[in-house]
């Protein structure tokens, strides 16, 4: 686990972003092309909906592969300290070295941004090219209107957002003293200082977004506008969330942790995670995202058509329900996937650099005799009560958004008033499996790094 | 197991030894043996101290007695348990539950409490196992730590953070305390009052220490002084001054 290791995540985690950008951006242009040459593109509303959910989506893969790439960039930091400590005591100044870093993540930034434009677009052409010409709405449409402007907006905010996460992420600088060059520590943490209370604004954003979710969830009941105060409260609310992550994230790993033996491994993980988190929330936001967004629609639309399937008793029965739910998920699901698979790269490498940092810790409890299987195990349990809980809370929160979407929206249609909500067992199963590879993924590099020594080795490596 | 008087009767009983003992580094083309053929037994109750220069093979025969390190020939044997017959798990569990260790660097775990590292080892294992609490007491008491038991280590000072670290050393009554250059990121004041708590505590008791130095006020503290070089120890003696341990360091670095 190198100094590489990290670079090559936020690298890799920038060409996803940009790709994912392209991709998006293209494809909306190419529709919105197709659409308009429909009888259902004469209205605005489609065109609307369409870059509303563009544009969100766009957001939200920025937000997450800024957070992803700030933890690899801290990654990259915590393995090179002694080198910059080396450079310290040589003479280099801390802002020198740290400018050094910040210029490096502008120059990846770039990098990958390019790669992700040739990939996005290569995957837009092929798309286009394949539907092209078969008689379907893309028919008339040419690969100009591939092309989006405004694409450049997000790309250039993506190389932003990557040279201020290598500048945060390289804040460690400024704790390497040159005395660490002579070897007397290493990149060490003090530990405790993060503060994990609430900021009164994050508590006024939470306290808002549900005040606002609750009158839209009752406004549902007499109008579909209803809708509009559910959006707001939504949005809110998951404004609340990130900034307050630092609070709510390692409240709801800590209540999980509780649920664990208060044994040697798990003790050591909920430790951990505990006394970071900064970090946690970090190595959890991006899950928590991809997870509610899914949740969301997927509840939404189960709730929907289930008590839709109340009200015409019969004529709509649990297959077809089932069937619209699927396709949803599907949809959906490809529009989170690469969100996800940028989650799972923040997840490892958030691992990786806990376990870095903790190299002498780790190394000094197998020398008082902990086991391999017991400090192997520690890691494995760190990184499963962190997706655990990041999964949990993602489930939560995009259950009762889809809910309340699904409420506001046709609650005044229904005699009862009211949607009922379904969480399909379905749903909860796919997200149970995502958050299992999720684990295995995220601790496998950071295990077999920490293992590799014998105990003594290791110590002196640290 | 009870702590004993002076007049003790483990005085003299042998809580490790080696036979033999040789682990060589390097590949095919150039190996140099960091310990070469070492045959040596400590005792209970004593604090036995390991000089040497630098790359004299000193801390490498401290990894060995501990289990860190597997000899290339010849056999270690702790607190009647022949190592070499131990795999990787029963080793860890012997250094768990019969070895303490007091390191240089005091590596106490930031973000745990005074009494919480102390408290340590009882996490490692499988389920929690309190130690004797009196005992803890006890250590606590004689240590001086009473006052500074929630505190974390950055708010200790150095000798308070190696006080701490001794009383992790000991809080389960281990057969053997290795203890590596214990006073080296010390004050010369501050070490000494370290070394002579450590040094009062397992005294008499059924608890041998094992300390790597290249420190000769350190060395003085010891009941007995093996001198290393090249991997062999080259003499032994029983309690001596600083000036005569320094003295004899320099007599062997000048024999070279």
């Amino acid at each position: 686990m190198s100094a590489r290791t990290g670079t090559l995540a936020a690298l890799a985690v920038i060409a996803l972003s940009a790709a994912y950008i392209v991709l998006l951006t293209s494809l909306t242009s190419l529709l919105r092309a197709g659409l308009a040459r429909t009888p259902f593109g004469q209205g605005e509303t489609p065109e609307l909906v369409l870059g509303i959910l563009a544009v969100s989506f766009t957001i939200v893969a920025l937000v997450v592969s800024t957070v992803v790439v700030t933890n690899a960039f801290a990654l990259v930091t915590a393995t090179r300290i002694r080198e910059i400590a080396l450079r310290r005591l040589l003479g280099a100044s801390a802002r020198r070295e740290r400018r050094r870093i910040a210029a490096q993540g502008a120059r990846l930034g770039l990098l990958g941004t390019a790669v992700g434009i040739a990939v996005g677009a290569g995957i837009a052409l092929a798309v286009f090219a394949a539907n092209a010409g078969d008689g379907g709405m893309l028919d008339g449409a040419s690969a100009a209107d591939l092309v989006d402007p405004g694409a450049i907006v997000p790309l250039v905010a993506l190389i932003a957002s990557t040279a201020l996460a290598a500048w945060r992420g390289s804040a460690a600088v400024l704790d390497a003293s040159p005395v660490q060059a002579l070897g007397l520590a290493t990149a060490q943490e003090t530990g405790g200082l993060e503060s994990t209370r609430l900021r009164p604004a994050a508590a006024a954003l939470l306290l808002t977004g549900l005040v606002l979710l609750v009158v839209a969830a009752i406004g549902g009941m007499l109008t579909p506008l209803a809708v509009l105060v559910g959006l707001a409260g939504g949005t809110v609310l998951a404004v609340g969330i990130l900034t307050g992550s630092n609070a709510l994230l390692p409240r709801v790993t800590a209540l999980i942790a509780r649920a664990l033996p208060r044994t040697g491994p798990a003790a050591a993980a909920a430790h951990a995670l505990r006394e970071h988190p900064a970090r946690t929330s970090r190595a959890a936001l991006g899950v928590v995202i991809s997870v509610a967004i899914v949740t969301m629609f997927v509840v939404a639309t189960a709730s929907v058509a289930t008590s839709q399937a109340i009200e015409y008793e019969g004529s709509t029965d649990a297959v077809v329900v089932t069937e619209i739910m699927l396709v949803v998920l599907a949809v959906v699901g490809a529009l989170t996937g690469v969100i996800a698979v940028i989650s799972a790269i923040g997840l490892s490498t958030t691992v990786a650099l806990s376990t870095r940092l903790r190299a002498r810790e780790i190394a000094t409890t197998r020398i008082l005799g902990q086991n391999r299987g017991d400090a192997a195990r520690a890691i494995l349990i760190e990184g499963a009560v962190t997706s655990a809980a990041a999964t949990l809370s993602g489930l939560a929160v995009g259950s009762v958004l889809g809910w309340v979407g699904a409420q506001s929206v046709l609650g005044s249609t229904l005699q009862s008033q009211l949607v009922t909500p379904v969480v399909p067992v379905l749903l909860v199963g796919v997200i149970a499996a995502v958050a299992l590879v999720l684990t295995a993924l995220s601790t496998i590099a950071p295990m077999r790094f920490v293992l590799a020594d014998s105990p003594m080795r290791a110590f002196a490596r640290a | 197991m009870t702590t004993s008087s002076p007049a003790s009767p483990f005085a003299g009983a042998v809580v490790a030894r080696t036979r033999a003992l040789r682990r060589e580094f390097g590949t095919d083309g150039a190996r140099v043996a960091a310990v070469d053929g070492v045959t040596v037994a400590f005792e209970r109750g004593r604090l036995t101290a390991i000089v040497g220069p630098s790359g004299s093979g000193k801390s490498t025969l401290m990894h060995l007695l501990a289990g860190l390190d597997h000899p290339t020939s010849g056999d270690v044997e702790l607190d009647g348990h022949a190592l070499g017959e131990l795999d990787e798990r029963a080793l860890a569990a012997l250094r768990h539950e019969r070895m303490g260790f007091v390191f240089q660097s005091f590596n106490l775990m930031p973000a745990l409490t005074a009494l919480q590292n102390i408290r340590l080892p009882e996490q490692l294992g499988a389920r929690p196992r309190p130690h004797d609490r009196e005992w803890e007491a006890s250590l606590i008491d004689r240590l001086g730590l009473a006052g500074m038991l929630g505190r974390r280590p950055a708010e200790l000072s150095g000798g308070q953070q190696q006080r701490v670290a001794i009383a992790r050393a000991l809080a389960h009554r281990p057969a053997v305390v290795f203890a590596d250059e214990p006073t080296g990121n010390l004050d010369i004041t501050t070490g000494r009052d370290v070394l002579q708590l450590l040094a009062e505590l397992v005294r008499g008791s059924d608890c041998g220490v094992v300390m790597v130095t290249h420190d000769p006020t350190a060395a003085s503290y010891a009941d007995r002084v093996l001198s290393m070089r090249d991997g062999r120890v080259v003499r032994e003696s029983e309690r001596s001054s600083a000036a005569d341990i320094a003295a004899a360091m320099l007599e062997d670095a000048v024999a070279r």
